[in-house]
């Protein structure tokens, strides 16, 4: 039965395997770089205040926490393969958080603030061992996150659901998601899985995850 | 070759876990020691005998009950403060209990006031909280500490160093300065310097107690708690981590540094805390409290000055 996916750009994949991008959309940036232009100019401007105030706001330990790789084992029809996620929060609310504060984070979110109860915007950068090809292997995935507080209000233990799209080798797919996470969010397992046709796949994630 | 490479790639990463961790116990790192010690104190929970069941005393002006770390419950006539509440089995999901906590929570009277020093996890337990929520009827933190407190249903509020909040019935709670640190998490650190962490003084019907908290040798904030409260009864003040002292000295205080505060704040009487509930340094069970005697009998501090309780143990230092 013909398919097709459609793209993130406004193109479309089909069961032929061919990728019809439109050719006014070849060489547009990538949603992926622009994302990293703005975490970029973020970052900068937050790193270089000095003002000592007590909002959470980018350092360098933070930043290079943020380079540590979760990794994934992806399940793909008849085959497995090694994977890595990193992770990035451009916007959460929280409603977990004590009813004085600021509910809004972007960026850098303390851990008790994400997993005592809240709904995020994430984006992923990916890297899936699928394919010989290795400029090939990397993807990016944005989505909504909710988590779910269950012992210390989430420090121990917090569950997350979620849903997401994945710009892989040329095609997007959809995934739903689940979590646990323990040490205040440290150490997390998660699985996604994706029911899009010619994405089907499961990825079993180790998440590591530092703010 | 997919399934080949996903096998190979687990077995890697299983050594390389075993090679770092190996190598860090090998090269002595103080992280993984603590970590060590407390993983092999999982399941040694020791049970304490008779505990209290009716901790307000009517013929007391002034009494404190040790529930454990630095979990005191204080009496001030018919005002019930709690400090730094602690009753789950572990801090910081890694780091059990060594001893019960010295009072059961259904036995703890209404609280007319919780203090929280700061965000560290054996001060500031969210399970804990949770537990004892119906309790509480206000709950004081430092500057900087209501983000990390989530949603209760008991009212909550940040008080600055040197500022008194006036409680119902003229109960009077200041936060002071300390020397210590304000994070939770570490990365924190960042945005959290100066702010999070402080002692209390509570006042109360001419009498007036000092919270320690959890400090490093401040002898300027304890010179100026002293020139603001110059009547202080009862001074709460920790006296481990000890080991290893080039670590700890920044963040905490030693016997002998305790027995400087307490002179410094010209406290009545100092009762001990912070000590043998949780493994949070390299001390031998029981060492603050040898280093303590020793340091009281070469201090030449009056013996009756420095109560050492037990965990459970409630004292009653000014009676009616």
């Amino acid at each position: 039965m013909p398919y097709r996916v459609i793209m993130m750009d406004g193109s479309f994949d089909s069961d032929d395997g061919v990728c019809r991008t439109p050719r006014c959309c070849r060489g547009k940036v990538p949603i992926s770089v622009v994302l990293g232009l703005v975490f970029f100019l973020f970052c900068h401007d937050a790193l270089a205040q000095s003002d000592g105030g007590a909002h959470p706001r980018p350092s360098w330990p933070w930043f290079f926490s943020q380079l540590i790789p979760s990794p994934q084992l992806v399940v793909q029809r008849d085959q497995a393969a090694f994977g890595a996620r990193w992770q990035l929060t451009p916007i959460l609310f929280s409603q977990g958080i004590h009813r004085s504060q600021n509910p809004w984070r972007t960026f850098v979110v303390e851990p008790i603030v994400r997993h005592s109860g809240s709904l995020e915007w994430f984006v992923s950068p990916e890297y899936l061992a699928l394919g010989d090809d290795m400029p090939r292997h990397f993807g990016v995935r944005t989505g909504l996150r909710s988590y779910w507080p269950l012992i210390e209000r989430g420090d121990y233990l917090s569950l997350s659901f979620g849903t997401s799209a994945l710009r892989f080798q040329q095609i997007t797919s959809v995934a739903y998601e689940t979590g646990v996470h323990v040490l205040f969010g440290l150490v997390g397992f998660m699985t996604s899985c994706s029911p899009t046709p010619r994405a089907q796949r499961c990825i079993m994630t180790l998440q590591v995850r530092v703010f | 070759m997919h399934h080949d490479f996903a096998g190979a790639s687990v077995l890697m990463m299983r050594r390389l876990v075993w090679v770092v961790w190996l190598a860090l116990l090998s090269t002595g790192c103080i992280a993984t020691q603590f970590l060590s010690r407390n993983l092999a104190a999982f399941g040694q929970l020791r049970t304490v005998a008779h505990k209290i069941e009716n901790p307000v005393r009517p013929e007391a002006r002034l009494a404190v009950l040790w529930v454990g770390h630095a979990t005191v419950l204080i009496q001030i006539d018919d005002k019930i403060l709690l400090t730094d509440p602690v009753w789950t089995r572990t801090v910081g999901q890694i780091s059990p209990r060594l001893v019960e906590p010295g009072i059961e929570v259904r036995h703890l009277p209404p609280l007319d006031a919780v203090l929280i020093s700061h965000m560290h996890f054996d001060h500031l337990s969210l399970g804990s909280l949770e537990m004892i929520e119906d309790k509480v009827r206000w709950l004081g933190m430092p500057e900087g500490g209501l983000v990390y407190l989530t949603d209760f249903s008991f009212p909550a509020h940040e008080v600055p160093w040197w500022q008194t909040r006036v409680l119902p019935g003229d109960l009077k709670v200041t936060a002071v300065a300390v020397r210590h640190n304000g994070w939770r998490y570490g990365l924190d650190h960042a945005w959290r310097e100066g702010i999070g962490y402080a002692a209390w003084v509570i006042e109360y019907h001419g009498i007036t107690v000092y919270f320690g908290g959890d400090s490093a040798l401040a002898e300027d904030a304890y010179r100026e708690t002293a020139r603001r409260f110059p009547t202080i009864d009862l001074a709460l003040l920790p006296i481990a981590p000890i080991h290893p002292r080039g670590f700890m000295k920044r963040v905490h205080t030693d016997p002998w540094e305790a027995l400087t505060a307490f002179e410094k704040l010209g406290a009545t009487w100092m009762v001990p805390i912070h000590f043998d509930t949780f493994i949070n340094s390299l001390d031998e069970p029981g060492e603050p409290t040898r280093v303590l005697e020793q340091a009281v009998k070469q201090n030449r501090i009056a013996e009756n000055r420095v109560h050492r309780l037990a965990i459970g143990e409630q004292k009653v230092l000014i009676s009616r």
